[in-house]
């Protein structure tokens, strides 16, 4: 396998892997932001 | 496979490119001037920019899409680290550099041409330099790694490499916005919803007033830029006509 090709794949493997961490470590302030936004109920206004 | 980089002919290369590009160099950049001219918002700025930077990334290696140029690419007597360099500098730094500049010109013709004709004193804007939404610096970042994609882009795809990047990007979007979820929906649970996705990664990661994530983004983004780099110089290496 091309050199170019090998360092793509592993990019990828990276960026999803990078993906998984960030969403670990963003786990508490999804549920914070989650609980905090303001909804609107429809036909409620 | 040589590898060694000379300054001297990195410096040849461009001069041989700007005899060659002159007087297209000079129509191209009068008529970006002229429409700084006429539209010269930041916004408009931004988006002028990242199209024709993209467009002139893109095209960056062109002369694969036809053999005896092609040919006549690789025979030119510079390693291909040289070659990439020299792409990087004409594609990023240079380009970026005269946009700034005409975008300057632009503004202040376009500017006092408006102030004359409306008879008004309206003070010319400079938010570009001031830095109120984005700063000139991570407009550059973000430039460094589009443009990086764009000029890996003319070397993967020989034909048509402008439109065939544009798919490849919306494809590879598409397949990380989904691998997102999985992992959003492993990680947060069932009860998380798709339209979450969006908005709560937006606000993280594009609020201005977060200075932390702000880095972050911009530190991905220039690796991102670099790895992009090697991985051109490698594909170039490879290349055969």
């Amino acid at each position: 396998m091309k050199t170019s090709n090998k360092i793509l794949i592993g990019l990828a493997v990276v960026v999803v892997i990078t993906l998984f961490v960030i969403n670990l470590v963003l786990k508490n302030e999804y549920q914070n932001w989650s609980r905090n936004r303001p909804t609107v109920e429809i036909g409620n206004f | 496979m040589k590898s060694t980089i000379n300054i001297n002919k990195i410096i040849l290369q461009l001069k041989q490119y700007f005899l060659e590009n002159q007087d297209k160099e000079l129509m191209y950049w009068s008529i970006m001037a002229l429409i700084f001219t006429l539209i010269h918002q930041e916004g408009s700025f931004l988006f002028i920019l990242s199209i024709s930077g993209l467009i002139f990334a893109a095209r960056q290696f062109k002369a694969f899409g036809h053999t005896p140029s092609g040919i006549h690419f690789l025979m030119i007597p510079a390693t291909q680290a040289e070659k990439i360099i020299t792409a990087v500098l004409l594609n990023t730094v240079y380009y970026f550099i005269m946009s700034v500049v005409t975008y300057t010109i632009g503004n202040l013709l376009g500017s006092t041409l408006f102030n004359n004709m409306m008879s008004t004193q309206a003070e010319i804007s400079w938010s570009l330099f001031t830095g109120e939404q984005h700063t000139i610096w991570s407009v550059l970042i973000s430039f460094i790694s589009t443009q990086a994609i764009y000029m890996l882009g003319s070397l993967i795809f020989i034909k048509h490499p402008v439109r065939k990047t544009i798919l490849s990007i919306i494809a590879i979007t598409v397949t990380l916005y989904i691998i997102e979820y999985f992992i959003f929906q492993i990680v947060f649970g069932n009860e998380t919803k798709l339209a979450d996705l969006l908005p709560f990664f937006t606000e993280k990661f594009a609020n201005p007033d977060d200075s932390f994530y702000k880095i972050i983004t911009l530190l991905i983004q220039g690796v991102f830029a670099i790895i992009l780099w090697v991985v051109s110089y490698f594909r170039l290496a490879e290349k055969e006509v």
